[in-house]
């Protein structure tokens, strides 16, 4: 979705970065992906944190090169809310399990 | 210390290919045995099987064409294969590509000594994935082990830009006019970062077609007229050709050239004697309209980023024909720009695409295991970097890594801080770079003891330079759906490589077991959205005979699509309801254009064209009239290279057919408009209808829902939402033939309608049964079985399946 | 001689348990304990003459009394307790040939579906698939078998879609959807979903086993409906059902505690300070609705949102203020706010969808776009996938009659869902093309396959969809339709 993907969340940097610091980071995620650093892993974003895959990192720092599709980012970074003040969604509807005690699969 | 990396460029030309290296200093052009830097794209294969390429092979190309071929990559992604009669061996353009791509590598042994394994190899920046694929699999056959694609645009951009000592700031356009495709591209360079802004260009406009603009010319001037079209005429318009680009060569000199051939043509069992002058103003005029054409895709480039053509910092010419001094002047006038001076139009793709390969990291050199002394440890850093103080990550190989770790520059004026290594062996810390050299850092690992320890490698180089990001792919890549749309998947532009994923729904069911019931996934490439109007690249089949379960309407399918630097492209489906993935993507060629088909389509096109004007004059609409001008002259080009199809130029065809589909792309943008005001009116007629026969038939509630649908009609109208017209209109349709339906007259009508399309029934005789006893039926006033026969007709009836075929037949939404 | 009184008594059973399936009142303990003491009586006497029997040497006569007179009695118990827990496909097949008459087939494949379910395996399943494609024309038998097969392979949504499809199916093996409506009552169960039990054994939907029975009283219990049990009538049902370990814990301590409290409707997301910018307040709005499962309200909310930011002349300002420090090209300031609004109706579109949502009534650049992609992305999905089907009698692929009946319900439940989300104003405009396709299709599916109870289910369908939406013609020519006789294996059922 536009929010969770948006280049300034997945490189972990401010709306107000430069160029060249965007650049510095993403290369630096890139090699932190590729040897496997912990911290590289996920990003944090409003509706909670996320897998970083380097194909995200090169899309955000390629986007985030165009100063159009930059102005778009920052639309939705600059004005989100820094964390939503409500619960995760609640997990699904899960299977009490008495289907199977009653006999029946799956 | 290790070796000095080697990093290796090719560009594999239509018509000439090149090699160059950049050793991060200095970017050099490889030259052949002969000398050249360039190597003519020809391979010939003689009676013994003998391969030869480059210019030997050239200079055959005109006494023994059938056994000598160039120009084989305009048919690359074809399945077209290319005979050689007197080996009696077909090949494929790839493997005509890997001949030229071996003779390239051996060139590079030759000159350095050493073993190339890994390389960069420029591409057209239209080329579309089989295309790419083919490229790749030339390489592959070629010796290589590992290769990336770069767009030709980029390649060049990035040579002229390396050397730019004022880091030109600002828009460059680079202006590619090889001999077989034109590219144009828009590129930024700011902050020692390059970028494509955007590019356009034409897949079938290029040197070549100036040769021919002159053959033909030529060709008009001799006492028998040869035509493309005719296949006994081939062997003299080839030999009219080869004087003919003789001649262009020599204006790019003198005011006159003389057109002389040593034995005379024998067209239709006649001899001609060629003995013709040619004057540079002759090939001006005859150049001129494809060079402006290459200029309108310059301005339309410039339009569509919205720049005006005076606000272009530099025009690059790239490409053989550039040199042509009446291009240069035309090219620099038009686009109101200076031109960038200094380059080898020829070599100038390749020095790029060696520099693209050390900004990768894409050694040349195969991978030598060396002797490793001392702790191992994983390094990650750019081997270019626009940045002066760049990032390196590391991580130490296995336990026991080293507590603290600096970084000395080899010039020694700067070390970096001492940085900890983290108990899991990784660490990080950044380099301080001198601006446009390559700087070498060595690694001081120190132990726990505060010992020294020897690391491996013991240093690493980071160039400082203009860089580029990841290669972006060149057409939009995306899912044809069941309604004709295009899903994206990948837009022009995303950095490869690229993964993605979207959920789908069945529109059909896949029935356990049955053979034939197979959906589709169909993956087309393209900027339209219609996905007709793209090309189709591949397929993903999920059968019936492979499914575990049926697989019902309205299942989700979970498509990824994934995209890799070598234009290879996997995609996979998978169907959550029945925990299964399909991966088998059956890829498709560019595909064979016959020339019947284009024909068809040709005068398909020119009917709807010609409905299109007649509209148009009709509201006056004398923009669209022009627009529509332009489209007839495509079609008459269209027409002249489907001419040259039924000659048997393949390349024509491919060229024929791609305008036939811009231009259809253009007319449905055109034809939308027009149909509005049909649908309006025949919107206003089914509202008349429909008040007064509901109003004299219908029930008290079919009037009351008929208002509503008639203020529903109102609205869509002023929003001018046809779609909701038209099924409002439906309903109206509907609401007034049960109304309609209560009058007795009212079958014998729907008999007299259901007759009357005899012709299109699918079971004629069947049909022709019926209206016999329809007509015995009315003449008895038998409403019922009136009835009864017309339902029969109606069944009759072909369903329409011209949609299905907008979508590639697509079993996905 | 011996065989009379024999027949009688199994005969006496099986009516009694017959009896049960069609009643849900007193009478339902009352024919429960009949056949329990019929039962009991049969097994007696079975135990006690093989007893002699071994004794005298004869141990293959006690061998048969005990298949003849202990196994009809006791298959349930069989079923239930020994065959599903093994897995044994085959035997649960045979053993319920000895416990109904007519067309034994069905109940048999059901239960070896039933076994096949407790313990899959590929050549169970496959063996089962050949017995159930041997029959036709498609009742309600293949259906259930289908179902469980998909339940064997741990798809319970399929399961469950089939299963209620046999409402529309006029065949009738009381046996066969007693079993499948047990399986639904405990599926709805585990899911929590009382009311739907409720519901269901509001009209008799299904046969009632006893487990079903129980589940029923409980659920009725739960959600306060009228007629609920009383603790004492729970008690007998809890007596008289299977599982009695695990059924205990369902039953409410105090039936009055039991009901639960409604969760309280969800605040509106948009519960944002006043003061926020439009901006802000709509990036915010449109966080909370992708975070938790959308709701009409959110939808509106985000939408109105939308429109006021994006018609904000500070988002325009603030925009094209942007894109010049940015250096971005000429006009980017106006693109960006429709490629904003088109990628929020987008998603807002998508969420929509996966909820089941109409549009809003809103109107701006998000308000009017979404209401149109809503209205044409469904109405567009459903002519595709009606056009498809019926295009299919022409292309001479001719599918399971299973298939053919899976491919209308999912046809079904997505017209279902749209005219759900979208009213009765989009069910109109979907309804006329739904009815031609269907129609022909019902009528080929008759004529041509000799799929009987197939098109019937269709034309009903189509009469009550001809119903809501008031079309006179179709309603004439689909009641036409449902009036024929549809010959079944259980006998032809008068339209």
């Amino acid at each position: 979705m536009t929010l969770v993907e948006n280049p300034f969340f997945v490189l972990g940097l401010s709306p107000d970065a430069s160029r060249i610091e965007i650049e510095r980071e993403a290369q630096k995620l890139l090699g932190m992906l590729e040897l496997g650093f912990e911290a590289a892993l996920t990003y944090t974003t409003p509706l909670g944190s996320r897998e970083r895959t380097p194909e995200a990192v090169r899309a955000a720092v390629a986007a985030l090169r165009d100063p159009y599709q930059r102005l778009l980012a920052e639309l939705w970074a600059r004005h989100a809310p820094a964390s939503l003040d409500e619960a995760p969604p609640p997990p699904a509807a899960a299977s009490s399990g008495l289907r199977k005690r009653l006999g029946w699969r799956p | 210390m290790a070796e000095t990396p080697l990093y290796v460029g090719i560009d594999l030309g239509t018509t000439n290919s090149a090699a160059a290296v950049f050793d991060g200093e200095r970017v050099s052009v490889v030259r052949n045995a002969q000398g050249a830097s360039v190597t003519p794209s020809v391979v010939r294969i003689d009676k013994q099987g003998r391969v030869t390429v480059g210019t030997r092979a050239r200079r055959f190309l005109e006494q023994d064409p059938t056994n000598t071929a160039a120009e084989f990559k305009r048919l690359m992604g074809t399945d077209k294969a290319i005979e050689f009669p007197a080996g009696g061996v077909k090949k494929k353009p790839e493997e005509l590509s890997a001949e030229v791509l071996k003779a390239l590598r051996q060139d590079i042994t030759d000159q350095l000594g050493v073993s190339i394994e890994r390389a960069v190899i420029s591409v057209p920046a239209l080329f579309e994935l089989p295309q790419s694929a083919a490229t790749s699999e030339a390489a592959r056959l070629a010796g290589f082990s590992r290769v990336e694609l770069l767009q030709e645009p980029i390649a060049s951009a990035l040579a002229a830009g390396w050397r730019a000592d004022d880091a030109a700031a600002g828009t460059w356009l680079v202006f590619d006019l090889g001999g077989g495709t034109f590219d144009a591209s828009l590129l930024e360079t700011r902050d020692g970062l390059l970028r494509v802004v955007g590019h356009d260009g034409d897949n079938f406009l290029g040197g070549r077609d100036f040769d021919w603009a002159i053959t033909e010319h030529l060709a008009s001037l001799l006492s028998v007229v040869p035509s493309r079209s005719n296949i006994h005429h081939t062997a003299a318009l080839r030999a009219l050709r080869v004087a003919a680009e003789d001649a262009k060569i020599e204006l790019s000199r003198g005011e006159r050239a003389q057109v002389t051939l040593a034995q005379p043509l024998s067209i239709d069992d006649q001899d001609v004697d060629v003995d013709l002058e040619l004057t540079r103003a002759t090939v001006e005029r005859l150049c001129a309209p494809l060079v402006d054409r290459a200029l309108d895709v310059c301005l339309r480039l410039l339009a569509s980023n919205g720049l005006a053509p005076g606000r272009l910092a530099k025009v690059v010419l790239v490409g053989g024909p550039t040199v042509m001094p009446f291009v240069r002047q035309r090219v620099a006038a038009r686009l109101e720009a200076t031109l960038a001076e200094g380059h080898d139009p020829m070599t100038l793709v390749a020095q790029g695409a060696a520099l693209y390969a050390a900004t990768a990291g894409i050694d040349g050199r195969a991978a030598t295991s060396a002797p490793t002394t001392g702790r191992q440890v994983w390094l990650q850093y750019p081997a270019v970097s626009a940045d002066l103080t760049p990032h390196v990550v590391g991580k130490f190989v296995g336990s026991d890594a080293p507590a603290k770790l600096k970084l000395v520059r080899n010039d020694g004026a700067w070390s970096s801080a001492e940085a900890s290594v983290a108990p899991d062996g990784t660490w990080l810390t950044s380099v301080n770079l001198l601006p446009r050299r390559a700087c070498t850092f060595a690694i001081e690992a120190t132990g726990n003891d505060g010992k020294r320890v020897e690391v491996s490698p013991a240093s690493f180089t980071i160039v400082q330079g203009l860089t580029i990001g990841d290669p972006p792919l060149s057409r939009t890549l995306g899912v044809a759906l069941a309604n004709g749309h295009v899903q994206v998947y990948l837009e022009r532009g995303a950095p490869l490589p690229a993964r993605r994923t979207f959920t789908h729904h069945t529109v059909e069911t896949v029935a356990k077991g049955s053979k034939d019931s197979v959906l589709r996934i169909p993956i087309v490439q393209g900027e339209m959205s219609a996905a007709h109007l793209c090309r189709l690249v591949g397929t993903l089949d999920i059968g019936g005979d492979a499914v575990k379960d049926t697989v019902p309407t309205g299942s989700p399918v979970e498509v990824t699509i994934e995209l890799d630097r070598g234009g290879r492209m996997s995609a996979r489906a998978l169907v959550p309801s029945i925990e299964q993935v399909f991966e088998h993507v059956a890829h498709l060629l560019v595909p064979d254009a016959a020339p019947e088909a284009l024909d068809s389509a040709l005068r398909d096109l020119r009917r709807q064209l010609m409905e299109l004007r007649t509209d148009a004059f009709r509201h006056g609409l004398s923009q669209v009239i022009e627009k529509l001008d332009r489209l007839e002259a495509r079609l008459s080009e269209a027409e002249r290279d489907i001419d040259a199809a039924h000659g048997g130029d393949a390349d024509a065809a491919q060229r024929a057919r791609r305008a036939l589909l811009d231009v259809d792309g253009t007319m449905a943008e055109a034809d939308l408009a027009r149909k509005w005001p049909d649908l309006d009116a025949a919107a206003r007629q089914s509202a008349i209808t429909a008040s007064s026969t509901v109003g004299m038939h219908g029930t008290e509630a079919e009037r009351a829902l008929l208002q509503e649908v008639l203020s529903a009609m109102d609205k869509a109208r002023k929003d001018k939402d046809a779609p909701e017209l038209e099924r409002q209109m439906r309903l109206a349709t509907r609401l007034s033939s049960a109304a309609f339906n209560r009058t007795p007259e009212a079958w014998e009508w729907y008999f007299e309608d259901a007759a009357s399309e005899l012709s299109r029934m699918r079971d004629l005789p069947r049909a022709q049964k019926l209206v016999t006893e329809g007509k015995a039926a009315v003449e008895r006033g038998d409403t019922e079985e009136l009835r009864r026969i017309v339902k029969a007709l109606w069944n009759l009836l072909p369903d329409d399946s011209e949609a299905r075929k907008r979508g590639f037949d697509s079993g996905v939404r | 001689m011996f065989a009379l009184p024999y027949i009688a008594f199994i005969r006496l059973h099986r009516a009694a348990l017959d009896a049960r399936r069609r009643v849900r009142t007193w009478q339902y303990y009352a024919y429960s304990v009949a056949a329990g003491l019929l039962a009991g009586l049969l097994v007696g006497f079975a135990l006690f003459a093989s007893y002699y029997m071994v004794l005298a040497g004869v141990w293959y006569l006690a061998a048969i009394i005990i298949a003849f007179f202990v196994v009809p009695p006791l298959q349930p118990v069989l079923q239930r307790h020994v065959l599903v827990p093994l897995g044994a496909v085959r035997t649960s097949f045979w053993i319920a040939h000895f416990v109904s008459m007519k067309d034994s087939d069905a109940f048999a494949l059901c239960c070896a579906a039933w076994a096949h379910a407790g313990k899959p395996t590929g050549a169970g399943e496959a063996w089962i698939i050949e017995r159930r494609d041997k029959r036709r024309p498609l009742g309600d038998a293949e259906i259930v078998v289908t179902a469980f097969l998909a339940a064997g392979r741990g798809d319970a949504a399929t399961c469950r879609d089939l299963l209620r499809s046999l409402d529309l199916i006029v065949e009738n093996h009381p046996n066969v959807r007693e079993v499948a409506g047990e399986w639904l009552a405990v599926d709805a169960a585990d899911r929590g979903a009382w009311g739907e039990i409720a519901a269901s054994a509001a009209v008799a939907r299904y046969p009632a086993s006893a487990l079903t029975f129980l589940i029923e009283g409980i659920a009725a219990a739960r959600t306060g409906g009228a007629g609920a049990p009383g603790a004492g009538e729970l008690r007998a049902r809890w007596l008289l059902a299977p599982h009695r370990r695990v059924t205990l814990g369902l039953l409410p301590v105090d039936v009055a505690a039991e009901i639960p409290v409604r969760p309280a409707a969800s605040e509106p997301p948009a519960e944002t300070p006043p003061e926020r910018p439009p901006l802000p307040r709509a990036v915010a709005a449109h966080l909370h609705l992708a975070n938790r499962a959308a709701n009409a309200t959110g939808l509106a909310l985000t939408v109105q949102a939308w429109d006021a930011a994006l018609s904000d002349p500070a988002t325009r300002d603030w925009l094209a203020r942007r894109a010049l420090e940015l250096d971005a090209p000429l006009g980017a300031a106006d693109r960006a706010l429709r490629d904003v609004a088109s990628d929020v109706t987008d998603e807002l579109a998508r969420l929509a969808e996966a909820a089941g949502l109409g549009a809003p009534p809103a109107h701006g650049l998000v308000g009017d776009a979404l209401a149109r992609r809503l209205r044409h992305g469904r109405l567009d999905a459903l002519e595709a996938a009606f056009t498809r089907w019926a295009a299919r009698r022409h292309d001479g692929a001719v599918r399971a009659p299973i298939d053919e009946w899976r491919e209308f319900c999912a046809l079904r439940t997505a017209y279902d869902a749209a005219a759900t989300a979208g009213g009765l104003e989009l069910r109109r405009l979907a309804f006329p093309h739904a009815y031609s396709t269907g129609n022909s299709m019902a009528v080929w599916l008759w004529n041509t396959r000799s799929e009987y109870a197939l098109s019937h289910a269709i034309s009903r369908w189509l009469l009550a969809e001809a119903l809501t939406v008031g079309d006179a013609e179709a309603i004439d020519l689909c009641s036409r339709n449902c009036k024929l006789s549809v010959p079944t294996r259980t006998g032809t059922v008068k339209g």
